[in-house]
């Protein structure tokens, strides 16, 4: 179930994120409505330390807009993020700067998380210089050349460029980057989507590896369940910006009990079966437009009068939250 | 008549580039029955889409296809002229690619993409090729048909975009389809839609198809046979199932122990293949695989195995293959 | 570091460019103005600006090769009398001078401006784009040539006016590829670290949008020259005591049909060859940096 108290890390509350589309001139001018975009509605989870927390979804879930509002990369339209006993929703940049040090980032995009611009050497040594964690030019050379060596690269490796590497090696790279300023929580946005299936092994490993070896927290976002069931101690299922279920990785794998849960586990591929269960039919609703009831309604194949009029909220179920009308009181 | 549709021999196709040759494609065998459906799997750089390129005819320079043959319903395709090949391509053998928005023409409606399509390689009227365009939609799931004929390729999502693309290769019915990472770029629940709709599809046109993707889940619930690739070469050939069940090839067996599984035991780290894919402009010597090999022996670091059988109807290009073709480990299973 | 200096010269850049024609061709035809602007004026047998030393008999005298041709005039005389081959060496030097100074300033307030409004966006985005579109739909020319009938003839005027044509070609550029490179995760990754908006700009952004302005740039010294020339052909350009090629064109040109044609024909060609060795080199450059598929 959640964690809270002294040992949460970060506590979400309620957090909304939405984008509006600029009008053009004309739009306004025929006095058409702003299109926004409901992108995170009312998400909430804790991370404890030390723990692997994962936000799975498809396209347009709302994951990664989520990640990136705990990290203030973008300002929370409402909710409340408290990170290490504060509360950071709407810290001013300068106020910003400290905690900046203690949470990190890996990025889905091997080829654009770098700058093709910059040494590796300086991409590392960037973040310990700006924020001062070290005494000096020397200390983070050797601070920058063991955290090569932590993610397995050479010493003369340090004055190459991007481009010189493959997206395995940029991604464990960013790895080493995040780790600069030996911070306490990294969110990990989809970090071995974009690489080939022997390298995955690899960046996941040493992810794990690095989280035991530091005591890291991850939020990890990703889309691809049976990654998620190797590095996660929790997670929650996103659907157009909902939490629809939540809880600990083993009562959601082994018993799912939103359909969407069950339908996700049934479309992914895998070694394990012979023959691809029916597939959900349908296509992910805009997220423009909400639907009034539960936003799963629309492809539920186990719907009920109900899930169109009234949105369900998220209710213990079964040792998880699970926000379905099927479950919990009427 | 040969019993294959299609039986590639040695194809070898060469990139000719400033910093040196890479051999992208480099003597791959593989057969193909007709309505089989054949999974080429492999990693990026393995050399599958190149192949399936090279398959069409469609290289441009600085590639080329240096060498092999492609015999298809019996005659060698890579002897054809442009303008031959030109009638083939959409009429016997047709390609569908990973992106949607890129493969279809954001400026016509999908109704005249289509009727290109038939008119190109069909006697049917105006008329007729409505009615068939419509069924078509119809066939590949798309609801209303008929009024979205008119439609533009931004109107439809991801998913709609590819079974457009699908309704447009199956259009003038033809004898096989290379599918080039179809599903790679589409959401979970949609690519399960897209696959089941592709594996009915071509059973009931009775088309064979090629599957050319990274994913070995996706190739082990779909198809037939699978051909494994690495660094330009075929590894390692046969049946799915069995294939998936007990590799001979060291890196198809490492391949399939690093993926992580949606059930059974999980083990606090994943078996991983050490070391990294190799460059293309720097192969090693002999076995392209042997740096990597915990197998490996110095013959394989000398000298390049060939493809050959071990099993019935299971081939392999690997010095040691991996006795008895033990099961790949499922995290202890 | 010497590893870096091997490394250019067994680049790709560097193996196609030697073996590009047009490259090649477009490289000596600059280096040859370059040196000649540079070294011609202590070999020109005469000070075209030092009025003293002119003589208006000399007006107009034809090549050496023709009938009156005078060995100390080697391709003639203009109108004032000035040696045509002195003339053109230190009229290329005012041309070259004007296209220089003005693409270093229109690109530096132009990439200035485009990174800002590429940046932030927002109101500031939107007030520059109207600025540029705005002045995009006037033709350069009128705009040159309206700032230099109000304000007169001078070099600095004129360089001032070239800039303030030439600025938004840089600002759109620039601008559009901000918003590229703005989208990419090293920017955020910036950004996380904690970075404020100048040291983002400058140490990430600018340092990779930098290919295509050099593109821009080497195309528009040509474009600049030629305007120049235009608009010293109009009379609204250079002095006339200090005679940019295009100036020595209009000079020549009242007397072109009555068969003294050397005096407009011979600095013409000077600027087209000029023109033409940078566009060598820009379309060169263009060609190289464009991103290719694999």
């Amino acid at each position: 179930m959640a964690g809270s108290g002294r040992n949460a890390l970060l506590e979400v509350t309620d957090l909304v994120q939405s984008f509006s589309q600029p009008r053009g001139i004309l739009d306004r001018l025929a006095g058409r409505p702003v299109k926004t975009v409901h992108a995170v509605n009312g998400v909430s989870f804790d991370i404890l330390r030390g723990e692997v927390f994962s936000l799975v979804g498809e396209s347009g879930c709302g994951k990664s807009t989520t990640a990136r509002t705990v990290v203030r990369l973008l300002e929370p339209k409402a909710g409340r993020i408290v990170f290490d006993g504060e509360d950071i929703t709407a810290y001013s940049p300068s106020r910003m700067m400290p905690v900046r040090k203690k949470m990190q980032m890996i990025f889905q995009d091997p080829y654009a998380s770098l700058n093709p611009r910059q040494r590796i050497k300086d991409i590392i040594m960037e973040p310990m210089l700006f924020h001062r964690t070290v005494s000096g030019k020397e200390e983070a050379e050797s601070r920058m050349l063991s955290l090569l060596d932590i993610v397995g690269f050479r010493p003369e490796q340090a004055d190459r460029y991007p481009h010189q590497f493959s997206g395995g090696q940029r991604q464990r790279i960013g790895i080493a980057r995040a780790l600069a300023t030996n911070p306490s929580f990294i969110v990990a946005d989809e970090p071995v989507s974009a690489l080939d299936v022997s390298i995955q092994a690899q960046v996941l490993n040493l992810m794990m590896d690095l989280r035991d070896e530091f005591g890291l927290s991850y939020l990890f976002i990703a889309h691809d369940l049976s990654v998620v069931r190797h590095v996660t101690e929790r997670l929650g299922i996103m659907y157009l910006g909902f939490i629809v279920e939540k809880g600990d990785r083993d009562s959601i794998f082994g018993r799912p009990l939103h359909p969407y849960t069950e339908a996700l586990l049934a479309a992914a591929p895998t070694l394990d079966r012979e023959k691809a269960a029916a597939p959900l039919q349908g296509d992910v609703p805009s997220p423009i437009t909400l639907p009034p009831g539960c936003p799963f309604a629309g492809r539920c194949p186990r719907k009920m009068e109900v899930c169109d009029a009234r949105r369900p909220s998220l209710l213990p179920v079964e040792g998880r939250m699970v926000a379905c009308h099927l479950y919990g009181e009427e | 008549m040969s019993e294959y549709l299609l039986e590639v021999r040695n194809l070898q196709t060469r990139f000719e580039l400033f910093r040196g040759t890479v051999k992208a494609v480099d003597g791959v065998d593989f057969t193909l029955r007709e309505g089989e459906i054949l999974g080429l799997v492999g990693e990026s750089g393995g050399g599958k889409s190149v192949t399936g390129f090279s398959l069409l005819g469609l290289i441009d320079p600085p590639g080329r296809i240096a060498a092999g043959e492609v015999i298809f319903r019996g005659e060698n395709l890579l002897e054809k002229s442009e303008e031959e090949m030109r009638r083939i391509r959409g009429k016997e053998i047709s390609m569908i690619f990973q992106d949607p928005m890129t493969s279809l023409n954001p400026l016509q409606s999908i109704g005249r993409q289509i009727g290109e399509m038939l008119a190109l390689h069909t006697p049917l009227s105006p008329a007729d090729r409505r009615k068939r365009s419509i069924e078509l939609l119809r066939e590949v799931g798309i609801p209303n048909p008929e009024d979205r004929l008119e439609n533009y390729p931004h109107q439809f999502s991801g998913g709609m975009r590819q079974r457009v693309v699908i309704a447009i290769a199956l259009a003038a019915n033809p004898k096989l389809i290379i599918a080039d990472e179809p599903t790679t770029a589409l959401d979970v629940t949609v690519q399960a839609q897209i696959l089941a709709l592709m594996e009915n599809l071509v059973k009931r046109f009775g088309s064979a198809l090629i599957l050319i993707t990274h994913d070995l889940a996706v190739v082990s619930e779909m198809t037939h046979r699978v051909a494994v690739m690495y660094c330009g070469r075929v590894v390692e050939e046969g049946p799915t199932r069995e294939l998936v069940r007990h590799p001979f090839h060291p890196y198809t067996k490492g391949l399939l122990e690093s993926i992580p599984r949606l059930s059974g035991e999980r083990s606090r780290r994943l078996p991983q293949i050490p070391g990294m894919v190799p460059s293309l402009f720097d192969l090693p010597p002999g076995c392209s695989f042997a740096p990597r090999c915990g197998y490996a022996t110095d013959l394989c670091r000398h000298e390049a195995p060939r493809m050959r059988a071990v099993a019935p109807g299971r081939t392999v290009s690997c010095h040691n293959p991996v006795q008895g073709g033990e099961e790949a480990e499922g995290h202890g299973r | 570091m010497s590893a870096k200096k091997e490394g250019f010269f067994k680049s790709e850049f560097f193996h196609n460019f030697v073996r590009s024609p047009g490259a090649l061709a477009g490289l000596f035809i600059v280096t040859f103005f370059v040196v000649l602007v540079t070294a011609g004026p202590l070999f020109t047998p005469q000070n075209p600006y030092d009025i003293g030393s002119l003589d208006l008999m000399d007006a107009f005298k034809p090549p050496v090769w023709m009938e009156g041709g005078d060995p100390a005039f080697v391709l003639g005389t203009d109108d004032q009398g000035r040696d045509l081959l002195s003339a053109m060496v230190y009229g290329s030097r005012i041309s070259l001078f004007i296209g220089l100074s003005v693409v270093v300033l229109s690109c530096v307030l132009g990439t200035f401006l485009g990174l800002v409004a590429g940046y932030f966006g927002g109101r500031l985005d939107s007030l520059l784009m109207r600025v540029v579109d705005i002045q995009l739909s006037f033709p350069a020319m009128l705009v040159a040539l309206f700032i230099m009938a109000a304000f007169g003839r001078g070099l600095g005027k004129l360089v001032t006016a070239l800039t303030i044509v030439g600025w938004v070609l840089y600002a759109r550029t620039v601008r559009g590829s901000v918003l590229v490179e703005k989208k990419k995760e090293y920017v955020d990754a910036a950004r996380l670290i904690g970075l404020s908006p100048f040291p983002i700009i400058l140490r990430h952004v600018l340092p990779n949008i930098l290919t295509p302005l050099i593109v821009i740039a080497t195309i528009h010294v040509g474009t600049v020259i030629l305007t120049e020339a235009t608009l010293s052909y109009l009379g609204v350009g250079v002095p006339v005591t200090r005679p940019s090629l295009g100036l020595l064109v209009k000079n020549g040109y009242d007397v072109l049909f009555s068969g003294l044609w050397w005096s407009s024909v011979f600095p013409g060609m000077f600027i087209m060859l000029l023109v033409f060795g940078i566009n060598l080199l820009g379309d060169f450059l263009r060609d190289e940096f464009n991103p290719r598929l694999k």
